[in-house]
């Protein structure tokens, strides 16, 4: 079966950055988490997801990410979403994750708001 | 505390059970659920090899939860597992294990290996292996009411979210300029809203199929194999759009979609319907109005070729009218003064309406200024023009043209009717006779067509009028035309009038007779009188 989803991730200052493109449904949310754990396994707290690349979100795909904020608040840890779709930024703030993760323009704001 | 006594030591597993809650309270996860009471268990039980197996039905295979040491589960396969709380001793790695019922019809099985100081688990902690059940029992109850409250909260907030998306479509989808982005922007709404795995729009036009993908990775032959699937269809301008949507997706993987799927997916569609059509409108709307600049261009261009003033002909009165329909006219009409001192009085008519009737009145125009003053019979002259229409008009556009040559000094009128209406002449005796000779229409043959022309006589209070067929085929809200007769007698009753009188009664005339009706047809009139 053929997607258009794929990541990358990187560290940096500290923080894991993943960056997605395509789809995040039950796939992608999975293959976000599964990224997440290894950073997370780690000892990276501080995560910052950027979807510039990722125009639609399903609800399941949500599921994931909430699953990974539930994690992080555990352990103290934050997390930043950045290049947000006005929709995708919406939808977000309608199923609460602002509520316990923050979003920032870009990745260079989102690192430094995690020493804030 | 003596902890060496049997209130000492239960105090500690009771302190113990009370700090264990509040953790396993606060766990998000089976997996850490799990492995907190594993820790709990390690440190009251002095042994470091927990392990904990659970399914959620009595029906399911059992899997790890937390598992310690794999060899733990070939001992799970040898137990015969209750469905009640039981303790199990044993003899080899695992002398103790549990079997737990737990909320929502799950069971847990928990394991216990050797203790570290190699002792064997004493009466007294067997006995408080069932606190500890019970403990992980009710942090289990907790997590599974926890856990559906967030799954109820999740839900409410995604059928927000959908209702939201959905208005917001509406919105996006009006405001996208190109065909294929209203259908991409809907698809991938649906699929979104809907949970589904994937999607498609299967356009169908004349026979041939293509497809739109979301997401874009995807190809045909994705599409082949399916668990679940819905689909709604609408058809625009011979076109038929389908929407697909497939699998729909669960934590747990495919399963059904549901009555609100499948009402998102024929909104969202029919928003898609409504956006294509408003588009086609749109570009409708463009098309009228830049028509209409053009028409109204045309229409002021050929205004220019109709006379602003007729030219003053001593001892003789005369006025003009031309009044075009919504449309652009055909209808033309002038008195050109000759060379020779003579007058031409010419009014013509082209079949039909708008920018090629309009084109031909043009040519028409053109040619009758080049060939006027050439030394041409009258008869020759429209021979000539014949031709020259011939070849510039369109196979369906022909013109019926009235030429009248007036010699002031004595009234002579040599005329031609190139299939035209019959001009009036009036009598002495108040009558009037209709003049017919001529030809037939122009710019229907090529060649030299027979042209037969008339001279009469204009004496002093003598009155001509030449017209097209917009005054007697003028009809009223009934379907009723004004008529040849009608005009006939305007023209026999009304011959004291001066030449503009006569013009603006007539009109007068039969706009009371359509009595607001639109107007069908272009009105053109030429009038003549001799004074002296």
């Amino acid at each position: 079966m053929s997607t258009d989803f794929h990541l990358d991730s990187v560290v940096q200052d500290d923080c894991l950055v993943i960056r997605t493109f395509g789809y995040v449904n039950n796939m992608g949310g999975k293959e976000i988490v599964k990224c997440f754990n290894e950073g997370f396994d780690h000892g990276l707290t501080k995560i910052v997801i950027n979807l510039a690349e990722s125009k639609v979100v399903n609800s399941i795909g949500i599921s994931y990410l909430l699953e990974i904020i539930e994690k992080l608040m555990d352990k103290k840890g934050k997390l930043v979403f950045t290049n947000l779709e006005p929709a995708i930024e919406k939808t977000f703030s309608i199923m609460g994750l602002f509520h316990f993760a923050e979003h920032a323009a870009t990745e260079e704001t989102a690192i430094a708001k995690m020493g804030e | 505390m003596d902890y060496s006594t049997l209130t000492g030591r239960l105090s500690i597993h009771l302190d113990s059970i009370q700090e264990g809650f509040e953790e396993l309270y606060k766990q998000h996860s089976m997996p850490e659920l799990a492995k907190q009471f594993a820790h709990l268990l390690s440190g009251n039980f002095m042994t470091a090899d927990v392990n904990l197996f659970f399914r959620e039905h009595d029906q399911d295979e059992w899997h790890d939860a937390y598992v310690k040491n794999s060899q733990a589960f070939a001992l799970l396969q040898q137990l015969s597992i209750k469905d009640t709380f039981f303790i199990y001793e044993n003899k080899g790695d695992y002398p103790l294990a549990f079997s737990l019922p737990v909320a929502e019809s799950a069971q847990f099985v928990v394991l216990l290996g050797r203790k570290l100081n190699k002792t064997s688990y004493s009466d007294f902690e067997k006995l408080s292996l069932q606190m500890f059940a019970q403990l992980l029992a009710n942090a289990y109850q907790a997590y599974c009411m926890q856990k559906k409250e967030k799954d109820l909260i999740f839900s409410l907030n995604h059928r927000i979210v959908q209702l939201n998306s959905l208005v917001d479509a509406g919105i996006k989808i009006t405001r996208l300029k190109r065909d294929g982005a209203i259908l991409s922007h809907g698809l991938e709404q649906a699929v979104a809203m809907t949970n589904a795995a994937r999607g498609r729009v299967k356009i169908i036009k004349r026979n041939r199929t293509r497809y739109l993908y979301f997401p874009k990775g995807f190809v045909s032959r994705d599409f082949k194999n399916y668990t679940s699937i819905l689909s709604t269809t609408f058809t625009f301008r011979r076109t038929s759009y389908t929407f697909e949507i497939f699998d729909k997706e669960s934590r747990h993987g495919t399963i059904d979609f549901e009555m609100t799927d499948e009402l998102l997916l024929e909104s969202l569609s029919r928003q898609v319907h409504v956006a294509l059509e408003n588009r086609e409108l749109g570009r409708q709307a463009v098309e009228k109005l830049r028509m209409e600049q053009e028409v109204a261009v045309a229409r002021e261009v050929q205004q220019t070729l109709l006379p602003k003033q007729l030219p003053a002909i001593e001892n003789y009165n005369i006025a003009g009218i031309n009044i075009p329909s919504t449309e652009i006219g055909g209808d033309y009409y002038d008195c050109l003064p000759l060379d020779d001192g003579r007058y031409a009085l010419v009014v013509a008519d082209v079949t039909g309406h708008g920018i090629p009737a309009s084109l031909l009145v043009n040519s028409f125009h053109a040619s009758l200024y080049s060939l006027l003053n050439s030394n041409f019979t009258l008869r020759e002259f429209v021979q000539k023009l014949n031709k020259v229409i011939y070849t510039a008009s369109p196979a369906n556009k022909f013109i019926t043209a009235f030429f009248a040559l007036l010699e002031p000094a004595t009234g002579k009128i040599e005329y031609i009717s190139a299939g035209h209406n019959p001009a009036f002449i009036s009598t002495r005796e108040k009558s009037c006779v209709k003049l017919n000779a001529g030809g037939i229409i122009l710019g229907m043959l090529g060649f030299d067509i027979p042209m037969e022309s008339e001279t009469v006589f204009l004496e002093s209070g003598q009155r001509i009028l030449i017209y097209t067929d917009g005054i007697p085929e003028a009809d009223n809200r009934q379907g009723t035309m004004y008529g040849d007769d009608t005009l006939t007698d305007f023209f026999k009753e009304h011959g004291e009038l001066g030449a503009q009188e006569f013009i603006n009664g007539l009109i007068d005339d039969v706009k009371r007779f359509t009595h607001g009706a639109p107007q069908s047809d272009d009105i053109t009139a030429l009038y003549l009188c001799r004074e002296k």
